[in-house]
């Protein structure tokens, strides 16, 4: 029994190869019982998004394993297989655990720190579960999994600085107004960065959106779409001072906004803060307006510079995250060990001989004045027993390993004969830490 | 049980010193439970505190505030009291803590140095307008503390967001808004105590104007009315002309200064004079 993932991911393939590659949630049913009807394959769970597309599975043998993941990959995407092995890798046991838990804590995302893989992944291991494409290794995994990537998550700043523009200036903006509810943005000139800066401090619950553009049919449109006010451009300084925070990305030349016309406004204000992002190059915003009380320019290139400050800031904290990743591969593995049959049967074996010799011991006392014959057919009997009744156990046992699920009942036998030691260490150590 | 009173204060002293470094740990490593931990640490602080300070007033029979040992002892009480309450509410006021935890810990350090047995109070404290004067000195400490630590909070966030420079411990902070908000509430709750200290300081001052400490005793209202002029305009500014932000934190923080000057630097150095 092989832990095996195999598939491909953004450092792999380009995004022409990977969006051919990407198994929708809703053929993702489909695609599952393709995979598992596979000869080596006994669990599987398919984690597809745009970044990447990977297939973790319990195979039989790690190359056939290898071999009917790429099967089924080729086959279900209609793709040469020689010319998809290019842009695949393949990860088994240690390092496919591993490799899963870089994942889940966004390691291995093309944003380092992202939120989105965790829910990915447990959207993937659920609709696996539904499908009873899993069983207790792939359970365990994908649980502990997602509970490694929240760990990364809440014990480390891996995932709290923004880093694209926009999400930097809700941030910012969050740090002058505590609560964007009940706020208003103003957006001057149209252009998708602004809109999208927008969108995302209305989603951060700013309640009212005021537009300003030079063709009055364009704000007219922004303000439906954003459920605003369209405002006359010629006398935009007018309604500036209405504005909690105010984006900019005009094509102007000149300052759309001078020093002189912010003074008015915060006067205006009283007292309340302004927020400015100016994203138009060449600006829009005379920058010295900076310089007044309770105003908070910040042009591209600062926005910029938060975003660079916070990418070395999640790049500081990955290292934690590696830590933290790396003592829960070794807990896992410990388990995973657990379950070969080689050292279980090896366990109930010495516990046996164990028990065999202590009672033998016991009696032996009892007993005076046998002769040394007499003795040793005591010990033969006691040994005889023992074996008779190992015999079809661990017979059975090694068979069960060839079928589906055989783990199952390595892990039964080490529960009922509570055998916890695996060659002195892993599940152990793991106990006593309980 | 001034040893039970004593042995009290011993531990609050160590709680709130531990509360620091908890404190400061939470911000060197993100650990939220720690900073939880630290706040129920000071909350534990706060209530052995409580303690010794009523077995200090069953010891002493009467409330304590006299003698400078109790009155250093109360006025910490008052502003971990202050904290704790904007913590609660706010959640969020954690780096305040780092502040408060070193600061009420330093006036229990005073306090030792100026420990005396307990004893009946000074004749002249008998008087229910003195002890009125005393509670609204402690009162308006602890408010004016809370001010004067908000306002330094929105200066330092606010340097950051004028400079362009997101540090990841400033960013933890409460935003200018909200910090804009707890200077101007808690000075708005300090300033009727400390009109109150003023009103009974000059009673008491009339009362015994023939008394020779007549200097220290004008002095020391001369520079509090100083500073009750000082957070009159706060809020005189703040809600006529609508001063907020740089300006007003400014003035909170010039105010806490003030008063922080008079009580541990003027008063004690006049007393010594005379």
């Amino acid at each position: 029994m092989y832990l095996l993932v195999g598939g491909l991911s953004h450092k792999t393939a380009p995004v022409e190869i990977r969006e051919t590659l990407e198994i929708s949630l809703m053929k993702l049913d489909e695609a599952l019982n393709d995979l598992l009807v596979r000869p080596s394959v006994k669990e599987g769970v398919i984690v597809s998004t745009c970044n990447r597309t990977e297939i973790y599975t319990i195979a039989s043998e790690v190359p056939a394993g290898k071999e009917d993941i790429l099967q089924f990959l080729s086959h279900y995407h209609e793709w040469d297989p020689g010319e998809l092995a290019k842009y695949l890798y393949f990860y088994d046991n240690r390092e496919a655990i591993n490799h899963l838990f870089k994942v889940t804590s966004s390691l291995d995302s093309m944003v380092v720190g992202e939120a989105q893989i965790l829910g990915q992944v447990k959207e993937a291991y659920a609709h696996a579960l539904d499908r009873k494409a899993t069983s207790i290794i792939l359970n365990r995994l994908f649980n502990h999994a997602i509970a490694v990537g929240k760990k990364a998550r809440s014990q480390t700043s891996i995932g709290e600085s923004a880093v694209s523009i926009s999400y930097a200036a809700v941030e910012l903006a969050k740090q002058i107004f505590e609560d964007l509810t009940g706020h208003t943005v103003m957006i001057l000139g149209a252009g998708e960065m602004g809109e999208l800066t927008v969108q995302h401090l209305v989603d951060n619950g700013v309640s009212s959106v005021l537009v300003a553009n030079r063709t009055p049919k364009r704000a007219e449109e922004l303000a439906k779409r954003f459920k605003g006010r369209a405002v006359p451009f010629d006398h935009l300084v007018d309604y500036v001072a209405e504005a909690d925070i105010v984006i900019s990305s005009t094509a102007a030349q000149e300052y759309v906004i001078n020093r002189k016309d912010m003074g008015r406004v915060i006067s205006k204000r009283r007292g309340k803060p302004i927020f400015l992002i100016d994203i138009a190059v060449p600006r829009d915003i005379d920058p010295r307006v900076n310089k007044l009380e309770n105003v908070f320019l910040y042009d591209i290139d600062d926005l910029e510079g938060v975003v660079k400050t916070n990418v070395a800031e999640r790049e500081k904290e990955a290292r934690k995250v590696h830590t933290i990743i790396h003592s829960e591969v070794d807990e896992f593995s410990a388990w995973l060990h657990s379950l070969d049959v080689t050292p279980t049967i090896a366990a109930l074996r010495k516990k046996a001989d164990e028990i065999r010799a202590a009672e033998v011991e016991k009696i032996m006392n009892k007993l005076n004045g046998l002769s040394e014959r007499e003795k040793n057919l005591v010990r033969t009997l006691a040994g005889g027993i023992i074996n008779k009744l190992l015999h079809q156990p661990i017979v059975k046992i090694k068979e069960s390993t060839r079928q589906k699920d055989g783990y199952v009942y390595v892990e039964s036998l080490r529960q009922l004969f509570d055998l916890q030691e695996v060659d002195g260490v892993g599940l152990k150590r793991k106990k006593n830490q309980k | 049980v001034e040893g039970l009173s004593l042995l009290f204060l011993g531990l609050t002293f160590l709680l709130y010193f531990d509360v620091f470094f908890l404190y400061l740990y939470n911000f060197s490593a993100k650990r939220e439970s720690i900073g939880k931990a630290a706040t129920y640490a000071f909350l534990a602080g706060f209530l052995t505190h409580t303690l010794s300070l009523v077995f200090r007033g069953i010891a002493s029979g009467h409330l304590p505030g006299s003698a400078a040992y109790e009155s250093f002892s109360v006025a910490a009480w008052f502003i971990t009291g202050g904290f704790l309450l904007v913590e609660f509410r706010t959640k969020k006021m954690k780096v305040l803590g780092l502040f408060t935890s070193i600061v009420v810990s330093v006036f229990l350090v005073q306090a030792a140095a100026k420990y005396s047995a307990p004893g009946p109070p000074i004749p002249l404290l008998k008087s229910p307008l003195v002890g009125l004067h005393f509670t609204s000195i402690g009162i308006t400490v602890a408010a004016l503390t809370v001010a004067g630590g908000s306002a330094l909070l929105y200066l330092l966030q606010e340097r950051q967001m004028k400079g362009r420079k997101s540090k990841i411990l400033l960013r933890r902070l409460p935003s200018l808004e909200v910090l804009d908000e707890i200077t101007y509430q808690a000075i708005i709750f300090g300033f009727p105590f400390l009109t109150l200290v003023i009103v009974t300081g000059t009673i008491q001052a009339l009362e015994r104007w023939v008394i020779s400490q007549d200097i220290v005793v004008l002095s020391r209202l001369i520079t509090t009315g100083i500073i009750w002029l000082l957070y009159l305009a706060y809020l005189a500014l703040r809600v006529a002309a609508g001063w907020g932000g740089r300006k007003a934190a400014l003035l909170a923080l010039s105010g806490f200064l003030g008063l922080i000057l008079i009580r541990f630097i003027v008063v004690p150095y006049l007393s010594h004079l005379v």
